[in-house]
Order: C-alpha cells, then sequence, then structure tokens
C-alpha cells in the first residue's frame, strides 16, 4: 500500500513537473528524430528480437506504427525493455514517450497511476491448457485438479476466484516462470497449466508433443493489453489512439499493405479516402502529413496483417483471432469513424 | 659377525657397500603412483571407485547430450525438433507398459485402493500408447516442413526411404485406436531405423545458439559497427595484459594502450570522435601540467563533464564536432540501450573491477584514518551499502532516482546501474583491503614514519604492497562475484547474457530449448571467472616472498 502511494505521490509530482516544463511529446519525438517506445523484455508474439537482433512482434508493430505516423520510418524507434516492475517508472519519468508492454488496462493504472489507456491492441484473458487424453472438455470439470501456477501474478488470484466460484478445490503447484511452469506441466507434476490465454499457446508450441495438449475454451479473466502514455499530453495520446484505430479500420475497410497505393489513388469509398488522406485533413489536424495512416498501412499493414504476422494460426504462437476479430466478424474489435 | 654378513645375500659385497636394491614391485611407475595415490587403504579405494562411478554417470550424459547426440546443422527448430520426435517414439513405446493396460480396475472385490492405484496405471500406460500415435504424426508434420523448405538432411532422406513413415502413420493410428497391439508391435518394428536415427540427435540442439550468438555477444548492437566492439576487445586485452604480467615483451608501449584505454574503450563502443579530442585534451593538461596538481582535477572534471554531456544530452548534436569539423570521423552513436549480451556483461563487468579497487582503497584507509568527519563517512557509506543487497541498489538507481529528477532529465538507465555495481563492489573491496591493512603489523607503519615518509608515500611504499598482496584470493574473489552479481541487471531490464537466454526461450520459434540456452550463459561465465581464477593463483605464486610459514 505504501508503496503504491509513493508511487502516485511521485507520479503526481511527475505530471506536475510534465505540465510545467514538457513542452508536448509529439514535439519532443519530433526535435529527436525517434520516438522512444517502451516494450517487454521479452515476449513470444508481442516483443522479441529475431534472430537478427530486430525487435518484431505485435506491441512492437504499435511502437513501429506510431514512428511511421510521424516519420514515415519504422526504424525510427528507440525499443526500451522493460519489465513489469520499472515499466510504469520509466513510463512516468520520460524516459520513453509510449509503452506497448502488453499491459492490462485497469481502473487503478488508469486513474491512481496517471496514464492515459489509448485503445486495446489484444483482447487477453487467463486460460487453461490440458492434455487432450484427460479427457477434459471445460474447465468446470477441473475439481480437485493439481494446477501449475506462477507466483505473485494476478492469475494466482483469478484461479482462486474461479475455483471457489463453482465449488470446486484445486491444488497449486506454484512456481517462478513460465518456463519452469511448461517443464512442470509436462513432467506431470499438474494436470492443468493456467496463464493468459497467448501465454498458454506460446508456451505450448515448445512442448516435446504440442499435438498432446489443448486450451480449454473458458477464459476466466479480462485481460485487455493495450498501449498507453502519461496523463495529460492529450495532443500525443490522439496519435498514438488514431494510429491503432488506423490501423483497425484498415482492416476493416479492406486496405491492405498490398493495395494501399491503389486505394488511394482511387479510393473505393469516401471513408477510405479520408483514412487515407486522399482527402480531407485528418491528418493535419493530429499534427502529422496528410498520409500518415497511408504509410503506417504501406510499411506496417493493417491490424489483421500485423496479427497473423506474429501470433495468427500460422506463426508458432498459433492463435485465433477470437476475441481480436473484427464485430462483424464475431469478435469485438470495433473503432470510431474517421471522420 | 661373520655369519650376519653372509646371511645377507652376497659375500661379494663388502659390509656397509651393498647396492641399492631395486624397490619392490608395484611400488614405482604407472602402477605404484595408483596404488598410493588411489587405492592406498580400504577407504581410500572406496571413495576412488565412488566418484569414478559418480563422475561416469554424471559425465557421459552430458558428454551424449552435449556432444555425440547434438544437432548443430540447419537454421530452425525443426532440424531439432524431428530428431526428438524420432526418439520419442521408441521413447514412448518403451514406456508403454502392456500389463498396465491389461489391468481391469473394475474388477469384482477390489478395495479402492487398489482400484484407484490402477486405474492410474492403466491411465499411464494409455498415454504412452497414443504418444507412440502422436509422435509419429508430429514427426510427420515436421518432416513435410522441412521437405517444403527442402532442408531434410541426406541421411534422414535415406531413413525415411527404407522406413515410409508418411505411410505408416495411419495404419499406426488406427491399430493404437483398436488397441491391436501385435499390430502396433510390428509397425513399431518396421519404424526401427527411423527411431535409432532420432537416438542419435536427440541431444542438445546447438542450432539455437548458432542462430543466435550475435545476439548473446552483442544484443542489438548494429551488425555492421560490430568491428568497433573487437577493436576495442583487442585494445582491452592490450591494455590489461602489461597490467598483469610484468616481464611481458612491450610492456611499455603497452602501457600506453592500458592508460588510455578507458578513453580509447569508450570512443570505439560509445562512438563519437570529438569525445575522444576532448578526453585527450584532458589528458594532456594532466600531463603537461609541472606539479601535477591541478591536473587530475582538471582532468577529472573535464572527463565527468564529458560522461554528464553524453549520457544527458545524448540526442544533441556532438558539440566539438560542430566547432572542429570533424565530423567524418564520427562513429555512429550508440546508445546504450541497443548494447547487449556479452558486450553488457564486460562493460559492466570491467568498469565495475576498475572502479570499485581504487574506490575501495580509499575507502578503507577513510575507514582508518584519524580524522573523525572522513573516518565517519566512509564507515557510514561502506555500513549503509554493505546493509542493503545489490538488488535494492539497482532498483534504486532503476526505479526511484528517475522519479526524483526532474521531468526530460532522464539520465541513462545503464549508467545509472553501472554507477550502482561500482558503488556496491566498492563496499565490498574497502573491507577485504581493510583486512589487509589490519594484518599489516604496526612496526611497518612506525617504521615508515620513522624514516619520514609522508602518509600518502608510507602507504603507497610500505603498507598497501604489503596489503594487497595478503588479500589477493580475497579480493579476486570479490572480482568474480561482482562479475557474476551482473546479470541480476537482467531483472531491471539491461539485457545481459543472461536475460537474452531467457528472451531466447519465451520467442516463439526457439521456446523449449532453456537447457541449451542457459548452459551456454553458463558456459560464458566459467570462461571468464576461471580465467580470473587462474590469475590470481599465478599472482600469489609470483609474490610469495614473505609471510609464509
Amino acid at each position: 500500500m505504501r508503496l503504491t502511494t509513493l508511487l502516485a505521490t511521485a507520479a503526481a509530482v511527475a505530471t506536475v513537473s510534465a505540465g510545467v516544463a514538457a513542452a508536448g511529446t509529439l514535439d519532443d519525438v519530433k526535435a529527436r528524430g525517434s520516438l522512444s517506445c517502451g516494450v517487454t523484455t521479452g515476449l513470444a508474439g508481442f516483443a522479441a528480437p529475431n534472430d537478427q537482433g530486430r525487435w518484431e512482434g505485435l506491441d512492437v508493430d504499435m511502437c513501429r506504427a506510431v514512428a511511421v505516423a510521424i516519420f514515415n520510418d519504422p526504424d525510427a524507434v528507440t525499443f526500451t525493455p522493460t519489465t513489469g516492475k520499472d515499466r510504469f517508472t520509466v513510463l512516468q519519468s520520460g524516459e520513453i514517450d509510449m509503452l506497448a508492454r502488453n499491459t492490462t488496462w485497469t481502473f487503478s493504472r488508469d486513474v491512481n497511476l496517471g496514464f492515459e489507456f489509448l485503445g486495446v491492441n489484444y483482447y487477453d484473458g487467463q486460460g487453461f491448457m490440458v492434455r487432450k487424453d484427460l479427457g477434459v472438455n471445460s474447465a468446470k470439470e477441473l475439481d480437485g485438479a493439481a494446477v501449475c501456477i506462477q507466483t505473485g501474478t494476478t492469475t494466482e488470484l483469478n484461479l482462486a476466484d474461479f475455483f471457489r466460484a463453482n465449488n470446486m478445490s484445486f491444488e497449486p503447484v506454484v512456481v517462478e516462470t513460465g518456463d519452469q511452469a511448461r517443464q512442470a506441466y509436462e513432467a506431470g507434476r499438474c494436470d492443468v497449466y493456467t496463464t493468459d490465454a497467448s501465454g498458454l499457446a506460446a508456451q505450448r508450441a515448445g512442448m516435446s508433443d504440442p499435438s498432446a495438449h489443448k486450451i480449454l475454451p473458458e477464459i476466466i479473466s479480462k485481460e485487455p493489453l493495450g498501449p498507453l502514455v502519461r496523463h495529460g499530453d492529450h495532443q500525443w495520446g490522439d496519435v498514438v489512439r488514431w494510429t491503432l484505430n488506423a490501423m483497425i479500420t484498415a482492416e476493416e475497410l479492406g486496405v491492405t499493405s498490398a493495395n494501399v497505393e491503389e486505394q488511394s489513388a482511387n479510393p473505393s469509398s469516401p471513408e477510405v479516402a479520408r483514412l487515407l488522406g486522399s482527402e480531407g485533413d485528418l491528418g493535419e489536424q493530429l499534427g502529422l502529413s496528410t498520409d500518415w495512416a497511408k504509410n503506417v498501412i504501406a510499411r506496417i499493414g493493417n491490424y489483421s496483417e500485423s496479427f497473423e504476422r506474429n501470433i495468427g494460426v500460422n506463426t508458432p504462437i498459433g492463435l485465433e483471432r477470437g476475441l481480436n476479430a473484427l464485430w462483424r466478424d464475431g469478435g469485438i474489435l470495433y473503432t470510431p469513424p474517421f471522420r | 659377525m661373520a655369519t650376519e654378513d653372509t646371511r645377507e645375500g652376497n659375500p661379494a659385497h663388502p659390509a656397509g657397500q651393498h647396492p641399492d636394491l631395486p624397490p619392490p614391485a608395484g611400488t614405482t611407475g604407472f602402477i605404484g603412483w595408483l596404488r598410493e595415490n588411489l587405492f592406498a587403504g580400504p577407504l581410500n579405494t572406496i571413495g576412488t571407485i565412488v566418484t569414478v562411478a559418480v563422475l561416469y554417470m554424471l559425465l557421459v550424459p552430458l558428454i551424449q547430450w552435449s556432444i555425440t547426440d547434438a544437432v548443430i546443422s540447419g537454421s530452425d527448430r525443426h532440424g531439432c525438433d524431428i530428431g526428438r520426435f524420432a526418439a520419442n517414439i521408441g521413447n514412448a513405446y518403451d514406456d508403454f507398459s502392456r500389463e498396465n493396460l491389461a489391468l481391469d480396475p473394475n474388477q469384482e472385490g477390489l478395495d479402492p485402493e487398489t482400484a484407484r492405484l490402477w486405474a492410474a496405471r492403466q491411465k499411464r500406460a494409455e498415454v504412452d500408447l497414443t504418444t507412440v500415435g502422436s509422435m509419429l504424426g508430429n514427426f510427420d508434420n515436421t518432416y513435410q516442413i522441412m521437405v517444403r523448405e527442402g532442408t531434410v538432411p541426406t541421411d534422414l532422406l535415406a531413413v525415411v526411404d527404407q522406413v515410409r513413415p508418411l505411410e505408416l502413420q495411419p495404419a499406426l493410428l488406427q491399430a493404437i485406436e483398436a488397441r491391436d497391439l501385435p499390430a502396433v508391435d510390428s509397425i513399431v518394428n518396421e519404424l526401427e531405423p527411423l527411431i535409432a536415427w532420432g537416438q542419435n540427435r536427440d541431444g542438445a540442439c546447438w542450432v539455437v545458439i548458432k542462430e543466435r550468438v550475435l545476439i548473446f555477444m552483442l544484443g542489438f548492437y548494429p551488425r555492421h559497427e560490430a568491428w568497433r566492439l573487437i577493436v576495442a576487445a583487442v585494445l582491452l586485452v592490450g591494455a590489461v595484459a602489461p597490467l598483469l604480467f610484468d616481464k611481458m615483451p612491450f610492456r611499455k608501449p603497452l602501457l600506453f594502450v592500458t592508460a588510455t584505454f578507458p578513453l580509447t574503450g569508450f570512443w570505439f563502443v560509445v562512438g563519437d570522435f570529438p569525445t575522444m579530442i576532448y578526453c585527450w585534451i584532458a589528458f594532456a593538461i594532466y600531463w603537461l601540467d609541472p606539479n601535477r596538481i591541478r591536473g587530475p582535477t582538471i582532468a577529472a572534471a573535464l572527463v565527468l563533464l564529458n560522461l554528464i554531456y553524453y549520457f544527458g544530452l545524448s540526442d544533441s548534436d556532438g558539440l566539438l564536432s560542430t566547432i572542429i569539423g570533424l565530423k567524418f570521423l564520427d562513429f555512429r552513436y550508440v546508445p546504450t540501450g541497443e548494447w547487449g549480451g556479452l558486450l553488457a556483461t564486460m562493460v559492466n563487468g570491467v568498469v565495475g573491477i576498475t572502479a570499485s579497487l581504487p574506490i575501495g582503497i580509499v575507502l578503507a584507509l577513510g575507514r582508518r584514518s584519524n580524522m573523525p568527519i572522513i573516518r565517519a563517512l566512509c564507515t557510514a557509506f561502506i555500513e549503509t551499502v554493505r546493509g542493503v543487497p545489490l538488488i535494492t541498489v539497482l532498483f534504486m538507481a532503476a526505479l526511484m532516482l528517475p522519479l526524483f529528477l526532474p521531468e526530460g532529465v532522464s539520465f541513462d538507465k545503464f549508467l545509472r546501474a553501472l554507477i550502482g555495481v561500482a558503488l556496491f563492489s566498492s563496499a565490498y573491496m574497502a573491507e577485504v583491503v581493510r583486512g589487509g591493512l589490519q594484518a599489516i603489523p604496526k612496526g611497518q607503519y612506525e617504521a615508515a614514519e620513522a624514516m619520514g615518509l609522508t602518509y600518502w608515500r608510507s602507504m603507497r611504499l610500505i603498507v598497501l604492497p604489503q596489503a594487497l598482496k595478503i588479500q589477493i584470493p580475497a579480493i579476486v574473489n570479490s572480482f568474480i562475484g561482482l562479475y557474476k552479481d551482473t546479470t541480476l541487471l537482467s531483472i531491471i531490464g539491461i539485457l545481459d547474457v543472461l536475460l537474452v537466454a531467457t528472451q531466447t526461450n519465451t520467442r516463439g520459434d526457439w521456446v523449449g530449448f532453456s537447457s541449451e540456452t542457459y548452459f551456454f550463459a553458463g558456459f560464458i561465465f566459467v570462461i571468464f571467472c576461471f580465467g580470473m581464477s587462474r590469475y590470481s593463483i599465478f599472482l600469489e605464486r609470483k609474490l610469495h616472498t614473505g609471510h609464509r610459514s
């Protein structure tokens, strides 16, 4: 509690001084010539360096998209790896301009810590994985199971709540890291492995027999993950928010990196024209160039392209779109219109 | 007495002039060595046998895993997976117990405890049996991917031609589904060459290290700038060698490399030529100042200013490069955020080690000083720092410090951590040195004073050389500890060797090879720590004058 208070006070001080000192993050970023973006130290599919030492992932694409919107250069980004512990401090202290680090949007982070969440780029939630031959088809059949969980995460709380709500009991097998959890589960020390569904999929890819395991359909917690910035700089918040929206809207309108040039020359609808800057001045209203969204889609792709490239069914992670499909495809991705 | 002489044996030799007989058989040569060292008595023999047995049990699997069964060819995980899948067909089949499968837990008259046990055993057998099928499935899937990518090893092609696993899969799955054990047996029998092939390839997957070795070494350091690090590494060797060996050739000129390494190393690793010139000017002032009194202060101030300028205002253009127009000699500035792997570990280790010894000596002298304020300050610093764990210092540097600084003044996280590590190890070093100082007899201090030496000269010429010599093992111990402690940097998000390993393990295309990555990270540390330890032994031998019983 004390630490939270301290952090909150420090954040408040930081915010106050930000109001006095900072000219505006967008101007700072433009003057510096590169965006400083906080990502995780390594999470498959969301942010991790590839074998050539280049950052890749869904969150990384978010950072690169903002860099393209401002500079039309996906490499004008400095990535700062942050841990679960220091991610908020580096954002508060101004060391980074935005944080895209599979961070769950919660009330206290938004309000108490003084951040502004700008949307959701992945709807995650806690799930369960079991061996297929256990014959279990629903998490409600897991009464009495031994469950592998990581220490000190909200997963532990969610799990206890779920089992209590369903009048079931479980035997916790507590481990430190995802890697250890996978090994414990594979060695049969527990029947069930629980963590965020995206993490389960990633760990399954590393098992000696990936096809022998399945992820149960129940998702027992809401984990909307999205990019965030410091409170108080609305222009900067708008830039990040609408960059994300532009990627999702592009998918909705059928604009891809392959056809963006053609669509911008001959827009198929007025909204496409406004999005790609063939018509109107939406980009200038943000303080960017008119063709900012066109650049983002040309260089990064729309949301679907980014998703399929990093965590989609054809990657080792192999995630279905699920909740993260567009609203008209049965998911809950829905953006305000561009006009 | 004469009779006794003849009893001795050979009358040809007069008494007292008998030549030495050869030692009894079995006490010389290899056999003798064995008897004396390994089998000298029952306890010793048992000890030897147990040790050899334990070594055998540990080393053979290790060598099998890391060398004979290891996979090094290919560029992605499929080449490793396919061997494991093939071997696992055999492993699961060997684990499978048909007696257990035949158990009937629902049989009449079983007590509940046995019934539960039987059910569990039967379940286990069923799992093993289905695993045989699913492993073949995994093998076939991976094989098809490799065929598409054209990466199938030639020896596997021959085995597959002979065994035809793709055609056997449906039959095997059907047989397993129907619990037709004779059919399963015959199919697994047909698969035998494939399983044998897999068992020679289910060891370590060094492909993951091969593909990511540059990240292990450099982190995100730009690949086309990597030559700068090689130059810096060569310079580092050149700088350290004359300090380590005082009889080596070309020692004098190399000492110049040593003296300038803090600047040249900085220049090559960080970039920016003007920094270099800036530092050289500072250095020249230091050498040219006849009294060498203002010099160190000016030089230190300039270097410090330069560091602040560098890490604090790194986004502005080089000051001097604009003035003197040497832009073409500028290396690309590489921010510390792009450092990683062995580079980050080495920079932290080398800077920490180099800084901690002098700071530690000063603190130790301060703590034993007669001046109360200095003594109190040094004692307070040492005790405070020793009283908190390193991780706390690092969290303080990484998390709290930025909150105290005004917005926009972000001073490099890497530098903050570096200072934290250096100060932390200085406090420990100070206590090590103090131990050495206390071990010097009072007579030495008094003798130095009697000769009219000033405090600093008596310390430099009489006391410290003896004190440091006594403490060599403890000092090197501290160095090794510090080098290993740099792994804690991963907790505050600095990409050191260990974090690269962890990160590799979470990457989708390499998940599941944590043994290999941790083994490699450990191997790197063993090399450096073992080197330091051997050097300390060499130094002790060289300096073993006096103070020995």
